[in-house]
């Protein structure tokens, strides 16, 4: 690691002390006159250079300029301007003695109308779009070291929710656009160069590579990729170089990551209070050891939480060359990342290497392609949310664990631990003797061919694939602590490799022509796509020899499994666009899917929209307002489909397994679930209205669109009654889901005068989510889905998705205080007595039962939104990125769990207040030491408001002078101080409100402690020559 | 630059756009094989599958949710047997809620072993014998009576239940009402009737595939029927279903009241169904039973000691630790063999207080090795009917029909093996007192206590001599005995998910 970082300084420190290279003997110069290209009026203070060279010169106040003593030879002249496009003219050829003269004509920088968007299978220029499309540019995703590239669309981009669910050192994101249009995964589609990726397969791509994200969010915009679009489609394109001189681009980051929030737990003579009256408040006999007052001496107290985390590292380099001719283009680049877990050994490192080619080698001919290979390997932690997770066990381990000896390994238990010690292990050497290892190997790329076969019809074939190869090693030690979650007194070795490949291909003509005022796009299409997947896995023990941790060294085998499976989708679509006058915008799409995943009857679906745009600023009565550049109105309707459920659901599976009879061993087969032949595609159908608007010369850039969302066909895994003796979740078509909601974005520059300029950009999406129906029993009645039971001891759901209400509602008793005394009689009717938890027995029958929860709130947002600040001075650039998110609960199921105070947990120091009959507290129960579940059910005591606002980033950037950066032939060199997640503004009361334990919406809104987020200070170099 | 033919270019287009349009193998990208997966339909084609089909209806009973764990939660720790020192000490209380684990884990696991019963009995008539008709048999038999065990033993601990008895084919119709007890009980009786004409004798047993050792027998069955019939206390019924199994001279009492247990002879001459377990195959073969009842010390620094007998000579202050005058292990009589064959305190020092001078409190042994592998995996057999137990239920009966000769006769078997007495007496009121005795000791922790005394009325009553009161809410008559009995609530899993399902009285 540090001889990266070394590496890293080096190289930095090496460009910047080139000496200048060559010199002038006789020399010349170049002169002109910078005007507005609009108006045609000099520009004063326009700053003219020498690429490369640190020469240059400001426009006077009527706009003109002179670079004098440049040595003969020719040269790249750049000129730029605050709120307008640089423009560079390139290979000036400069004599001895002589003027070359050079005007420039800049146009004001209106924020891209002409700017081309990416759409599926196409680009179109912005002032086209017909469809909900929202682009992030590279400067965005590249301004920090992102986790995920989920990241990068967090507060940017109207109508996408995300949420971080955990600090996991790979990325843990969910994304809903236009909130949560299904019950299984909701994610939306990414697509890297045309290639529709496998769900979740982000981690291992290198950001810095990207040139753009777009997302399609209406079905105009989506209906393109057909069955796999209802949650709205990611379009990610990596860079290309561009013709003309070559350039090398260099970043480095450097920073440190802490836990942004620690929990706070009761030290050992605290709980050791704690416990004690947990005894005596369960008239149970108090443990011999802790009879005495005080803490027994020679008993340590151990901070769990701080002994678990610890400041980490993390570094990032990337480089990358770019460049081209008129007939090649290129970028090469290659990226490296270390990055330390917060928690103690963790660690994540990655490697990505790119090559993007394009070639022409005729006129009507261009070849190219997209390969990337990367390979990332990490050190993690179990993260398994029942139990065994370290950090979990870190915050409720007691504090009277031993953790070292004298000589630095780690303590055994002490003998008959039962009681006093419980059976949970040392969290530190869990986590430092387990290995829990994985990595994966890469290659995602694709290769194209385009034939202009008439001037106007374009055929591109394409071939694409992303073959991924994972490994993970989970390796349990011996070691001498007893602990019922160390599993094993052997020890243990699980192994497992899988490859996943998905190939694609495209075949497409495009069609694009122009009659006088009208303009036709079409566009027709065929796609094929596969998903292999195969793997092995091998659990194997017994060695008592630490070194001895390969599968092949274990006496006994646990057990040998692997699984194949595979998917295929056959596709036809096709889209026509027709522009008349650049008034009026037509697109129609339409997309027939094939796919594996249902059965035989169900098989094909297709999925049309249109879309009609109209730019009403073209039209003669608005065309004289000068403020208004640009104002389209957009509407558009559509079906869009969702796949998204496993493989062979249709059937009825079998199980297998082993029973023996004696010592024999015999084979057991038996039903996993039930078959369903009508399984079909779930159907979203979307309507969209919005419009897009530049005034005031592009210095104010709006977009707001409404969209009405319902799915149809729900596809729903439920939980079947336990009575049907099938455990596993059956798939079944049911109901619909409505979204309805807005989102608008402005981005303004307030000012811009020649050294300041201050960009806001602001944006707000609104989402209201609601269950329309989900059919009904054979009685009649409305079906409820339940979440997963929350495990041990609550053993009950705290979601719920019924109709009307939004999807996995968070439920619970409604929590109504502690009984006092004297109402001794209240509470003995539900078995309780004072200084136990009060829950509102809402139906009055004298007993709380499932027909006493109530609904305590929604899992997602009613509001999100972020605002990016950017102030520029001079070579300063400072911003700050925020976003917010509320009108969601969260159920702080950790905090529930650590209620139980049993005193087999430790508890949160809030309890130093726990109720007693000196300190009668309405809100903290007593402490007892069995039948402490019912003071820690799921309540609306732990369902927490979880609004919050982030500021998710504060940068400050000093772009160095072009005269120091120049003799060492840079043309840009950008150093950057930057803390990422500095501050959150929540009430929540656990560690971070965006926490999620459960990716599914319909158990959505846990925090059962998932891996903690990080605050990271960074420093980050930019060097470009 | 090279301007291609436009018509050579134009084939090459048609070639390439349509060439791979029509690309053989989009069938094969839309209909993918199911790998390493199979499909129900395919289980059940023939007989060899179908063997593998009824070893899966075995499988739910090895799982911690029944006989590796969970069962004793319910039955043990909820008598005057068993207290626990730890936290989870619901079933002790009798304060079990819809959330408590084992309440949900039992029911499950039940559920699981019918439903697998259902298709087998629904799938494997169609399947052509091939000339192996007693193989045929033996499975439809086997299925049978692993349908009406798991339903006696939800019935006993829930009540009504939903009586599913049908392969269920559309998923739309899974949620189903609970059946009187009544109507499950008739069920039952007339499943275990069905197996017992389809089952094969134990001789039959050979060891040839479908036949090992190990299965259950037409014996097993009519076993089952008379503890059925004793808890209905249709005494003649009983009476007859035992003696037939006493009478085919298929199994006897094996000498030593131990080769019984710690995996000493397993599938014995004694043993009519046994949960098997291996070690050393895998999880889920072998139990867990080692770690759950074994002592801290010896079983790899991790025995829980769950499960105690109450002692009335120890009080650690647990809730019905003491047995108040009718601790279990004060229910041996002296010079009960059987009592050194099941407890033991290992020689240990007290577990609550090392300073205390006294011993550790006893522990069970009979599922004890003292030895684990890796995954605290254990493989001894559980023995769940046993032929001293069908000769108690003869003694019951018969004691219970007034024939208390006949019914001592069978009893001082029991007894004799147990190194005691003949009992000789002619009451027949004292003779019960010592058949229940008897009961409670031969069968001790092997899953029986909670139904005996439920059955026998008893429960609310000897667990108020240990300090534990029964929530009298939570006591109903028997619909068809008409005694108190206790019942477990339905759990929570089945009251989310089935809108047709109703609550217990009490909870």
């Amino acid at each position: 690691m540090t001889s990266t970082l070394k590496f890293g300084w080096l190289v930095a420190g090496f460009m910047l002390l080139l000496p200048e290279v060559g010199f002038a003997q006789q020399s010349g110069a170049v002169s002109g006159k910078v005007t507005d290209a609009a108006t045609g009026k000099g520009l004063p203070g326009v700053n003219v250079v020498i690429v490369g060279r640190a020469t240059g010169a400001a426009t006077d106040l009527d706009g003109a300029y002179r670079i004098e003593g440049l040595a003969p030879g020719v040269y790249d002249v750049q000129a730029s301007f605050i709120g307008f496009l640089s423009q560079t003219v390139e290979e000036v050829p400069v004599a001895a003695g002589q003027d070359t003269a050079l005007d420039f004509r800049l146009d004001e920088d209106i924020a891209g109308l002409d700017e081309v968007v990416v759409v599926g299978y196409g680009t179109q220029r912005r002032r086209d779009l017909t469809g909900a499309v929202t682009s992030v540019n590279a400067e965005a995703i590249q301004s920090a070291p992102l986790v995920s590239l989920e990241q990068a669309l967090q507060g940017r981009t109207p109508g996408v929710q995300v949420r971080q669910n955990s600090g996991e050192l790979g990325g843990n994101f969910s994304v809903f656009v236009r909130g949560v249009s299904s019950t299984g995964a909701s994610q939306p589609l990414y697509v890297v160069d045309g290639v529709p990726l496998a769900a979740g397969a982000l981690e291992t791509l290198n950001p810095d590579d990207f040139e753009s994200i777009e997302v399609l969010k209406d079905a105009s915009a989506t209906a393109i990729y057909g069955a796999r679009a209802s949650n709205g489609v990611v379009l990610i394109t990596t860079r290309q170089g561009g013709e003309g001189r070559t350039r090398i681009r260099f970043s480095s980051d450097i920073g440190v990551q802490r836990a942004a929030k620690t929990p706070d737990m009761l030290t050992g003579p605290e709980m050791k209070e704690i416990f004690v009256t947990a005894h005596n408040n369960s008239k149970l006999p108090v443990p011999l050891e802790f009879q005495a007052p005080g803490y027994p001496t020679g008993l340590p107290d151990n901070d769990w939480v701080d002994l678990m985390l610890r400041p980490a590292l993390m570094q990032e380099y990337s480089l990358s060359v770019e460049g081209g001719t008129a007939q090649t283009l290129f970028a090469i680049s290659g990226a490296y990342t270390n990055r330390e877990g917060i928690l103690i050994n963790t660690d994540l490192q990655r490697i990505s290497l790119r090559a993007n080619l394009d070639h022409q080698p005729f006129k009507r001919l261009k070849i190219g392609a997209r390969l990337n290979g990367s390979r990332q390997w990490q050190n993690g932690a179990n993260t398994n949310q029942e139990f065994g997770s370290p950090w979990r066990t870190a915050m409720y381990a007691k504090p009277w664990i031993p953790n070292r000896d004298e000589n630095g390994n780690f303590a055994p238990m002490p003998p008959r631990s039962g009681i006093t010690f419980g059976l949970l292990d040392n969290p530190v050497a869990m986590q430092e003797r387990e290995m829990n290892q994985s990595s994966q190997n890469r290659f995602l790329g694709s290769v194209f061919a385009e034939i202009l076969v008439l001037p106007e019809l374009n055929f591109r074939s394409s071939f694409g694939t992303d073959l991924t190869f994972f490994d993970d090693y989970l390796f349990v030690p011996v070691w001498p602590q007893g602990g019922i979650y160390a599993r094993t007194s052997d020890l243990l070795v699980n192994s497992g490799t899988s490859n996943q490949t998905n190939w694609v291909t495209d075949q497409t003509l495009t069609y694009q022509n122009q009659f006088g005022d009208h303009d036709l796009t079409a566009l027709a299409g065929f796609t094929a796509q596969q998903f292999q997947f195969e793997n092995v896995r091998a659990i194997a023990f017994g060695q008592t020899n630490n070194n001895l941790r390969t599968i092949a060294n274990q006496p006994s085998i646990q057990s040998v499994g692997g699984s194949e499976n595979q998917w295929g989708l056959v596709s036809y679509f096709g889209r026509v666009q027709y522009d008349f006058a650049s008034r009026y915008i037509i697109t129609a799409t339409v997309r027939r899917d094939g796919s594996s995943r249902f059965g035989p009857g169900n098989r094909y679906g297709t999925f049309p929209s249109a879309s009609v745009g109209w730019r009403i600023s073209e039209e003669p009565f608005l065309r004289s307002i000068a403020w208004l550049d640009d104002l389209k109105l957009r509407a558009s309707y559509g079906l869009t489909g969702n796949q998204n459920i496993g493989d062979f659901q249709y059937l009825a599976r079998a199980g297998v397994g082993k029973y023996a009879f004696g010592n024999t061993v015999v084979e057991t087969a038996f039903p996993n679930s039930f078959a369903n032949d009508a399984l079909q595609w779930e159907t979203v159908k979307q309507s969209d209205l919005g419009f897009d608007a530049l005034l005031l010369g592009g210095r104010i850039s709006l977009t707001a669109d409404v969209y009405d969302k319902t799915s149809e066909d729900l596809l729903v895994s439920i939980p079947l009654p336990p009575s049907n003796g099938v455990t596993n979740l059956q798939t079944l078509n049911l109901g619909s889901v409505k979204n309805r909601g807005f989102e608008m974005a402005a981005m303004t520059t307030p000012v811009r005068t020649r050294d300041f300029q201050w960009d806001l950009d602001v944006n707000a999406s609104y989402n209201e989510n609601e269950v329309a129906d989900l059919g009904t029993d054979a009685q009649g009645e409305a079906l409820v889905v339940y979440g997963r039971q929350v495990s041990n001891p609550f053993r009950v759901p705290v979601n719920m998705t019924k109709i009307g209400l939004p999807i996995g509602s968070i439920i619970g008793y409604e929590f109504d205080g502690i009984y006092q005394l004297g109402e001794e009689a209240a509470a003995a009717v539900y078995g309780r007595e004072p200084g136990d938890t009060r829950y509102r027995d809402v139906n009055g029958d004298g007993r709380l039962d499932q027909n006493d929860w109530v609904v305590l709130g929604q899992p997602q947002p009613k509001w999100y939104g972020g605002i990016n600040n950017r102030l520029r001075y001079k070579n300063w650039t400072m911003s700050v990125l925020a976003n917010f998110q509320t009108g969601h609960t969260i159920m702080n199921l950790e905090r529930a769990f650590l209620y139980l105070v049993s005193g087999n947990l430790n508890a949160p120091r809030e309890w130093l207040n726990h109720w007693s009959p000196e300190n009668p507290s309405n809100e903290i129960p007593r402490p007892k030491r069995s039948g402490s579940e019912p003071n820690a059910l799921a309540s609306s005591y732990f369902a927490e408001d979880a609004s919050f606002l982030r500021i998710n980033q504060i940068s400050l950037s000093y772009a160095l002078p072009q005269r120091w950066i120049a003799p060492a032939l840079l043309s840009r060199a950008e150093i950057t101080l930057s803390a990422l997640n500095p501050f959150v503004f929540t009430g929540y009361s656990g560690l971070d409100p965006e926490l999620n334990s459960f990716t599914s919406p319909l158990n959505a809104g846990q925090d059962m402690s998932p891996f903690p987020i990080s605050r990271t200070f960074f420093m980050r170099v930019n060097l470009m020559f | 630059m090279l301007p291609l033919n436009d018509c050579a270019m134009k084939r090459f287009l048609f070639l390439l756009a349509f060439g791979l349009i029509t690309l053989p193998g989009c069938d094969t990208l839309l209909e993918p094989e199911p790998v390493g997966l199979d499909v129900v339909d395919n289980v059940y084609q023939d007989l060899t599958g179908a063997v593998a089909g009824v070893n899966g209806v075995y499988v739910p009973l090895q799982s911690e949710d029944l006989y590796d764990q969970d069962i004793f939660r319910l039955t043990e720790l909820a008598s005057d047997n068993a207290w626990t020192y730890r936290p989870e000490n619901e079933t002790k209380r009798f304060q079990a809620e819809p959330s408590t684990d084992a309440v949900q884990d039992v029911w499950d696991a039940a559920f699981t072993g019918i439903a697998r019963a259902n298709v087998l009995l629904a799938r494997v008539p169609a399947i052509p014998a091939a000339g192996n008709e007693s193989l045929k048999n033996a499975i439809l038999g086997q299925g049978y009576f692993l349908r009406a065990f798991y339903y006696f033993l939800l019935v006993r601990l829930y009540g009504d239940v939903p009586l599913i008895t049908e392969e269920v084919k559309n998923p739309n119709d899974l949620a189903v009402s609970r059946a009187p007890v009544e109507a499950v009980y008739s069920r039952i009786k007339s499943d275990l009737e069905e197996a017992a004409t389809r089952l094969p004798q134990r001789s039959q047993l050979n060891g040839s595939r479908g036949f090992e050792r190990g299965r259950v027998t037409r014996e097993t069955a009519r076993a089952l029927l008379a503890e059925v019939h004793l808890t209905l206390e249709e005494w003649q019924q009983a009476a007859d279903a035992a003696r037939a199994v006493i009478e085919s001279g298929s199994y006897q009492l094996m000498p030593d009241y131990r080769d019984n247990f710690q995996g000493r002879k397993e599938n014995n001459d004694e043993s009519l169904l046994e949960v098997q377990f291996v070690a050393g195959q895998g999880v889920g073969l072998g139990s867990f039973l080692n770690n759950f009842f074994g002592p801290a010390e010896l079983v790899s620094g991790n025995g829980l000691e769950t499960l105690i007998p109450t002692d009335d000579s120890r009080n650690f202050g647990y809730p019905g630790d003491s047995g108040g005058g009718t601790g279990l292990v004060q229910a041996f009589e002296p010079g009960d063999r059987r009592f050194e064959a099941s407890f033991s305190n290992f020689g240990l020092p007290d577990f609550f207080n090392a300073n205390s001078g006294r011993p550790r409190h006893y522990l069970l042994t009979k599922y004890f090795s003292g030895k684990v592998s890796a995954e605290f995996q254990s493989g001894i057999n559980v023995p769940v009917i046993r032929y001293a137990g069908v000769l108690l239920a003869a003694a019951e009966a018969l004691a219970q029909l007034g024939r208390t000769d006949q019914a001592a006769t069978y009893l001082n078997q029991v007894r004799a093996r147990a190194g005691l007495q003949p009992v000789t007496t002619g009451d027949r009121s004292a003779l019960l007192q010592t058949i229940y005795k008897e009961r409670r000791t031969e069968l001790a922790f092997e899953a029986v206590r909670f139904y005996d005394l439920n059955r026998w009325g008893i429960l609310p009553d000897c667990m108020a001599l240990q300090g534990i009161t029964v929530n009298p809410n939570r006591i109903s008559p028997h619909p068809i005995t008409g005694k108190p009995q206790f019942l477990y609530p339905i759990p929570i899993g089945e009251l989310t998910s089935n809108p047709q399902i109703s609550q217990n009285p009490g909870y």
